[in-house]
């Protein structure tokens, strides 16, 4: 489920999200994909880049039943 | 060559795949399992933005963190001749530990039942006798996994199953537990070669590595290699990782797995798993 949307910064050619959670800014690598899984390093809450182009994140809840191997 | 990824989340795994592909010229197309949708009336198949006619794609891949709806889009595929890896009858034949078991049969593995009952399922667990686990039919990351050392275990967790469970849970899949040491073993197998094997230590008796277990190499002897490919084939073949366990009679197969992780292998085994999932993967679509 999409709970919260963090829509930030480019600065400077580096790529940047604010965890929604703990408010830290997080730099993104420049291989980031869309739809890749990322990590707050203060608080380690996951997130999916929804966007690229802004930034945008949502949070992880990986709950559904059936995935994973 | 047109390929197709079907994805849902991308992991490590998932980057490391689209690298290999990248170094070998070839693009695959993402398609978000999540979004996606078919219309047996359109002649386009869609996923977010992506409009794609349905005889555009040669081959597709399938790394969906979603079982359902892996196996689901891997049908729609085929149904419309779009070679598949892994096909859909492998993912399910893994993914469904009832078929997994049956499609094992001439494989060393636990011993399994079945039933679909209170009674029944007491009466088989009683049968079998204590310890057992019980599985999710359908279930993976070592969730929902109980062990049941006696009759006043079996009763409360049955009755939770039956009474708090959706329908799915009241097929009940019963499995003697195998004491293994504090460890398992996950093997690696890519068309007919098995690439690499890990140790998963934990000192709980559920050892995957997303509930905790350390990976740490095991050499793949010829027992693991045989067993490993006997269980591969045994549910089709493709690109699939094996749970091993080692009992005091010989090596068991637990478990197998049709979309495998293997992040936390790479620099384990000194083996490069991406690169030949998808060597293999490309040769048998060119062929």
């Amino acid at each position: 489920m999409q709970t919260q949307v963090s829509e930030q910064l480019n600065e400077i050619n580096q790529l940047i999200f604010i965890c929604t959670v703990c408010d830290a800014e997080n730099d993104l690598e420049q291989s980031t994909e869309i739809n890749e899984i990322v990590e707050c390093m203060d608080c380690a809450t996951e997130f999916e880049v929804i966007s690229l182009e802004p930034i945008q994140v949502v949070e992880l809840e990986l709950s559904d039943e059936d995935w994973g191997q | 060559m047109n390929i197709g990824f079907i994805h849902s989340l991308i992991r490590p795994e998932e980057k490391l795949l689209l690298k290999e592909f990248d170094r070998k010229g070839v693009s695959p197309i993402r398609i978000d399992s999540r979004t996606f949708q078919f219309d047996s009336s359109a002649t386009n198949i869609q996923s977010n933005d992506l409009i794609l006619e349905k005889n555009h794609l040669d081959s597709v891949f399938n790394r969906s963190l979603s079982y359902s709806q892996s196996l689901q889009t891997l049908r729609i595929f085929e149904s419309l001749a779009v070679h598949t890896m892994n096909s859909s009858e492998v993912l399910e034949n893994c993914g469904d530990k009832i078929k997994t078991s049956l499609a094992l049969k001439n494989v060393p593995q636990p011993e399994f039942g079945v039933a679909f009952s209170m009674e029944g399922a007491l009466s088989l667990i009683e049968q079998m006798g204590y310890p057992v686990v019980l599985k999710p039919v359908i279930g993976s990351w070592g969730r929902l996994l109980s062990k049941i050392n006696d009759r006043d275990a079996a009763e409360s967790v049955l009755e939770h199953k039956f009474t708090l469970g959706n329908y799915t849970h009241s097929v009940i899949y019963v499995q003697k537990f195998v004491e293994k040491g504090g460890r398992d073993i996950r093997s690696f197998v890519v068309g007919d070669e098995c690439i690499a094997a890990i140790y998963r230590d934990s000192p709980h008796w559920i050892t995957n590595t997303a509930r905790g277990g350390t990976a740490s190499n095991c050499p793949v002897t010829e027992e693991i290699k045989e067993l490993s490919l006997a269980a591969a084939k045994a549910v089709g073949g493709g690109i699939v990782a094996i749970d091993l366990f080692e009992s005091p009679q010989g090596l068991l197969v637990n478990e197998v797995n049709g979309t495998m992780e293997f992040k936390n292998s790479i620099q384990t085994t000194g083996v490069n798993i991406p690169e030949k999932i998808v060597e293999f993967y490309v040769n048998e679509v060119r062929m």
